[in-house]
């Protein structure tokens, strides 16, 4: 059982890129602030291992940004 | 004092690794660690891949935030949006200290290599040699046996530290020095393993 909010809930990285903010708060509803352990990012920042800024807590990449220097 | 042959006084070498210790957090504000910088050395892709998509979200935050409500809609579905609010400035910037960049990490890992061999070289001791010296052989392994037992014990220094979160540095220079309790048991036990395989050691050549 992990404790009420993530440790990282203030200063998550993903949460500056979202501009709606009900969006951001779904996302911080059903991990930061519920069983963050399943959090992508979480489980990522506590094996001491970079989070690429596109990771979502459920595991998947935002896609559909075509483009140079994105694959 | 002759720095360039023998051992150093105990007090001189805690001296230079407490300062690298803290310089290293200074100017990186990371712990020290070679096993942890290693990795991020050899898991290159990994390294360009998120350098790209960091560069994607900074050339374009108007298509990034796009596909983030996508993205949130197929998790969600429309109760992500129920409650909308107005589209509002995003959150103030995370406070999370930037990771050195990949270049200063092999730079690190390098100079280490480069550092020991100058070492060497300067007191006068280096030779190119494909053995360990016949107390080694005579105690560990010889002939034949020398290079698959390094090869073991290569790979269970890497295997554990990959299962312990890092290594010798990591955990005994940079964790034990913030009193983290997990770097505390992990130096207990790798330094009383040693000491134990010394004594060990020390009996079966008397």
């Amino acid at each position: 059982m992990t404790a009420k909010t993530c440790p990282h809930n203030k200063a998550c990285p993903l949460f500056a890129k979202f501009q709606v903010q009900s969006f951001l708060r779904i996302w911080q509803m059903n991990y930061c602030q519920a069983d963050y352990s399943r959090c992508a990012r979480f489980v990522l920042r506590s094996q001491g291992k970079q989070v690429p800024v596109n990771l979502l807590p459920n595991g998947r990449e935002v896609a559909g940004l075509d483009g140079p220097g994105w694959d | 004092m002759d720095l360039l042959h023998g051992t150093w006084p105990w007090w001189l070498g805690a001296l230079v690794l407490s300062t690298l210790t803290v310089g290293f957090y200074i100017l990186a504000r990371r712990p020290l660690g070679f096993s942890s910088s290693l990795a991020r050395v050899l898991d290159f892709k990994t390294e360009r891949r998120m350098a790209k998509a960091q560069a994607a979200a900074l050339r374009d935050p108007a298509a990034f935030d796009r596909a983030l409500r996508e993205a949130t809609l197929a998790e969600f579905g429309q109760a992500a949006a129920t409650g909308c609010d107005q589209d509002g400035a995003p959150p103030a910037a995370p406070a999370i200290a930037p990771r050195p960049p990949w270049s200063a990490q092999l730079t690190f890992v390098v100079m280490i290599a480069v550092g020991g061999f100058l070492g060497a070289a300067l007191s006068g001791d280096f030779a190119l040699r494909l053995d360990l010296g016949a107390e080694f052989a005579r105690l560990v392994a010889g002939g034949g046996w020398l290079w698959p037992m390094l090869l073991l014990a290569g790979l269970l220094v890497g295997f554990g530290a990959q299962m312990a979160g890092g290594c010798t540095s990591g955990h005994g220079l940079s964790g034990c020095s913030r009193l983290q309790p997990g770097s505390l048991l992990a130096t207990a036990c790798f330094f009383g393993t040693a000491v134990g395989v010394s004594f060990l050691l020390a009996w079966v050549a008397s």
